[in-house]
């Protein structure tokens, strides 16, 4: 395992946990007052 | 050089290959982490509890008149599933009472079940109950739910309630003679007739109720279906009507209804039950059926009302968990989630199952046994003709 790939799963990791956050905080409860899509 | 950028390119992508494996795990580990976690709750509706006054009572006895609503699983069931299932309407079973001549199960209904029977209701019952052995889907199947509340205020008077009144009109007559119901309602001792919902066990036995007492004033949750109000009506019902309303009425002192708007199998809707708060022991739940399940009755109840001692004392009633005795590994859940609410008596039978009960004792609950009775099944539960109390030593 080369240092880059292992570094890549490290900066992964963040980005992976930053966009669960994000999707969270932020995109559902946005998507939540489309009452289009209820229709 | 040529080699020094072949080296840099597959670096690059063991760079991005560790990104896509990395924000993968991450992303996924997130997702298990937020839903178990406390921060998964932070989306639900936040409810203050209302602490609702309603007052206070001395205590509460049940008897329970009857809780065998059929005798055999395996033939209600079958009669169910041959019906096309459980949404369909109770009333075209071709059940009794509303069957029709040589009633063909699933091809019934209420106008033209009622029309057989109308003529002897509600004082010549046992000529319509004849007329249903002869042609109805099973009627010796039938049995029926009902029990007598009787509260006592601090002043020292008392209150009798009847809730519900059972399905066959054989069995419901036989049962309130023998715990001398007949008379009570005769000599007007009943001061309310408490229907806890439209179910064919707890409703169809309507006119054996209204043969001894007419004018008895009735309770009912909003939601009841035509043919219901109807039967009320056919039943030769000439008392007072009360409909509860989605959410909480106080009644008495200590004694309040909670209506829960819930669709229920059978094609019913809505259902209430009783709260009654007991001086110095707590809250203490009361209900037919509990189709609306202990887990919202519990925390409606306690977001709304103030309870004695800040805290839940008893339950009584069919619980509503395995009814047709079978089991799922999620039922195991709600006997689990029970402790959370620190019952400290618990009388449950009909619904709840025996399965259940069981179950409840093997957890170590403080379920009160019964005697196993004019055809009750088992001694893990409250049974016919037994009694349980509510009240302060």
């Amino acid at each position: 395992m080369s240092s880059q790939y292992k570094a890549g799963i490290a900066v992964g990791i963040l980005i992976g946990i930053g966009l669960y956050f994000l999707l969270i905080t932020w995109i559902l409860p946005v998507m939540s007052k489309w009452k289009w899509i209820y229709t | 050089m040529g080699e020094e950028k072949e080296k840099r390119g597959l670096s690059r992508r063991d760079f991005v290959k560790g990104l896509v494996v990395g924000g993968s795990a991450g992303f996924i580990a997130s997702m298990g982490i937020y839903s178990y976690g406390p921060w998964r709750t932070r989306h639900f509706a936040k409810e203050t509890p209302k602490n609702i006054d309603i007052g206070e009572c001395k205590s509460v006895k049940i008897l329970n008149i009857s809780e065998t609503s059929w005798f055999d699983n395996k033939t209600l069931m079958g009669d169910i599933k041959g019906a096309g299932g459980l949404l369909v309407n109770q009333y075209t079973y071709n059940w009794p009472p509303f069957t029709e001549p040589k009633g063909q199960l699933g091809k019934g209904s209420y106008e033209k079940g009622i029309v057989q029977i109308k003529q002897w209701l509600p004082n010549q019952i046992e000529k319509a109950w004849a007329f249903q052995m002869e042609n109805a889907v099973h009627p010796e199947n039938a049995g029926g739910f009902s029990c007598l509340i009787e509260v006592e205020f601090l002043d020292g008077s008392k209150k009798k309630i009847l809730m519900d009144a059972g399905w066959s009109y054989d069995w419901m007559d036989k049962s309130y003679q023998r715990e001398g119901i007949d008379k009570m309602l005769a000599n007007n001792e009943i001061d309310l007739f408490f229907m806890s919902h439209e179910h064919f066990d707890h409703f169809w036995g309507l006119p054996v109720v209204i043969k001894y007492r007419p004018d008895v004033t009735m309770m009912y949750p909003q939601g009841f279906y035509p043919e219901g109000k109807q039967y009320i009506k056919d039943s030769g019902h000439r008392g007072k009507l009360i409909e509860t309303k989605p959410g909480l009425t106080k009644l008495w002192p200590g004694v309040a209804v909670y209506n829960f708007a819930i669709p229920i199998i059978c094609r019913v809707y809505g259902e209430h039950s009783f709260l009654f708060n007991v001086k110095d022991l707590g809250l203490v739940y009361l209900t037919g059926c509990n189709h609306q399940g202990i887990i919202q009755y519990v925390v409606s109840a306690r977001n709304s009302v103030k309870a004695e001692k800040d805290k839940n004392y008893g339950i009584y009633g069919g619980l509503h968990i395995s009814p047709f005795e079978d089991w799922d590994p999620k039922y195991d859940d709600l006997v689990i989630a029970m402790r959370k609410y620190g019952f400290e008596k618990i009388g449950c039978n009909h619904c709840t199952g025996i399965v259940t009960a069981k179950k409840f004792i093997e957890a170590g609950y403080p379920v009160v046994q019964g005697t196993a009775r004019y055809r009750s099944k088992d001694k893990a539960y409250l049974g016919n003709g037994d009694v349980i109390e509510f009240k302060a030593v």
